[in-house]
């Protein structure tokens, strides 16, 4: 909220900057979240100690900023009070707001999260075609198989070029007797295919209220905006041990009345030379009105490796008496190695995002933010 | 005469440049350790007839602590590299 007291303005001047944008809807420019669908589900590295995540995220009009302390037990119950805050420097401001995550405000969650983590059975042909390669090549793990197929590539590509070195000769007898001659590639299936692809879930309620201030119309006194509680249930399903497929649906209620923030000065006195004294308020006008706010949305969370990670999502959004919104965003982030134990994670990257409300006349938006997050465990501070 | 059991235990630790974060380890149908750090248990076993077999999640190319000893006796004690999404998985005896 933005208060301002001038004597010099007119009686009542009303500078509706972006005004005639709140007459149509605009894409809601909430924190650019790398992650939709699969925002609630825990990831495989779960954490068992409380802790605290920062993130920081900013795009071409605003820089978000979020601090959030989550607790979450090895039972698989989580909760998260976040606040968050935002810094618009220009662009039109949040509009109806229809994601996990606030633009600017307060929160706080609460989520009941399952993973079924357990090894795949002995009797499954995948651990059995592995644990016959590590017996044949006497290796104990997927990494110590993986060298030695890497032993096999070089041991052929030398016999290929007629270069074999001393020993080598003995090496390829030895590999052809134990039946351990597998290239690489296959080292890599054959772990793969032992691995689990546990299946996730999760139930995330969420009580918040954004630090948006509405006009009302007529007095345009400045009003607060309503409360809003959500429901997200979300699924995912890793399809290798690299790969999520993950669905949300999420239901709020909260406002279902968006616009353009305008700046709007109005009379509220007379100083004693008779000079009008004025009031200015920035705000959306109009009052919040409560309504139902829906979301379906998509992800694939894929970690390439070396630390790569893209998770492009979609997703469909609607508020009662609101049109569609579309959108798609593709993050690509990067997490930064860390070579001591203690070291806290780090993901730095990029997320592209568009938008576009299904109106009669369609708004489009693309938009390139940047997000940094960390994380602390508590127990380690 | 030889025990009609063995006693297992088993420790995972983080090593150099590692950072463990998830680990599923199991001896038969028993689950072994905690999502704690440093990961450990033990577990008795019909002696000669059982198998650990594990998961476990933590920093790509870094490395892990594995140790297995059977009746107090050490029969495996070396560091194990991660893969590069950060993952290794194994079995043990092979």
């Amino acid at each position: 909220m933005a208060h301002t007291l001038s004597s010099r303005a007119a009686l009542l001047s009303a500078l509706l900057a972006g005004a005639a944008a709140a007459e149509h809807q605009e894409p809601a420019k909430s924190i650019p979240v790398p992650s939709i669908a699969a925002a609630t589900l825990s990831s495989t590295g779960s954490l068992a100690t409380p802790a605290i995540s920062g993130d920081v995220n900013t795009n071409v009009s605003d820089t978000t900023l979020s601090a959030s302390v989550k607790l979450v037990i090895p039972a698989g119950l989580g909760a998260e009070l976040s606040v968050q805050s935002s810094q618009p420097s220009g662009g039109t401001g949040a509009l109806i707001d229809n994601s996990d995550s606030i633009a600017s405000g307060a929160q706080v969650s609460l989520a009941f999260t399952y993973g079924n983590y357990d090894l795949l059975p002995d009797t499954d042909p995948g651990v059995q075609a592995f644990e016959s390669a590590l017996h044949k090549c006497q290796a104990v793990s997927a990494s110590r198989l993986r060298e030695k197929g890497r032993q096999m590539d070089a041991l052929r590509e030398r016999q290929k070029k007629n270069a074999l070195e001393e020993g080598d000769q003995d090496a390829l007898a030895a590999r052809e007797q134990s039946g351990c001659t597998f290239s690489e590639s296959e080292t890599f299936w054959l772990a793969e295919r032992a691995r689990s692809r546990p299946f996730l879930a999760s139930v995330k309620g969420t009580l918040g209220r954004s630090d948006l201030v509405f006009l009302e119309e007529g007095t345009f006194s400045p009003v607060s905006d309503l409360v809003k509680a959500g429901v997200t249930v979300a699924a995912g399903q890793y399809v290798t041990s690299s790969m999520l497929v993950a669905a949300s649906f999420r239901w709020s209620s909260g406002n279902v009345v968006g616009g353009a923030p305008a700046n709007v000065c109005r009379q509220i006195d007379v100083d004693t030379a008779g000079n009008p004294v004025t009031l200015c308020d920035t705000g959306i006008l109009g009052s919040p009105a409560r309504g139902n706010l829906w979301r379906i949305a998509l992800e694939l969370r894929q970690l390439v490796g070396n630390g790569l990670i893209w998770a492009p999502s979609t997703s469909v959004s609607w508020a009662d008496g609101s049109p569609v919104t579309v959108r798609a965003q593709v993050p690509l982030l990067f997490e930064v190695i860390s070579n001591h134990e203690d070291q806290t994670p780090l993901l730095v990257g990029l997320t592209f995002g568009y938008a576009q409300v299904m109106a009669v006349q369609p708004v489009q938006s693309f938009t390139v933010a940047g997000t940094l997050q960390t994380q602390f465990a508590l127990g380690k501070l | 005469m030889p025990p009609d059991e063995d006693l297992i235990e088993v420790a995972f630790s983080a090593a150099e440049g590692g950072r463990l974060e998830k680990l599923v380890a199991k001896i038969g149908d028993h689950a072994i350790g905690t999502p704690s750090s440093p990961y450990k248990g033990s577990h008795k076993a019909p002696a000669g007839k059982w198998k650990l077999r594990w998961e476990i999640r933590g920093t790509r190319r870094g490395q892990y602590h594995l140790s297995i000893k059977v009746n107090g006796e050490k029969k495996f004690d070396e560091d194990i590299s991660f893969d590069e999404l950060g993952v290794d998985n194994g079995a043990y005896p092979v």
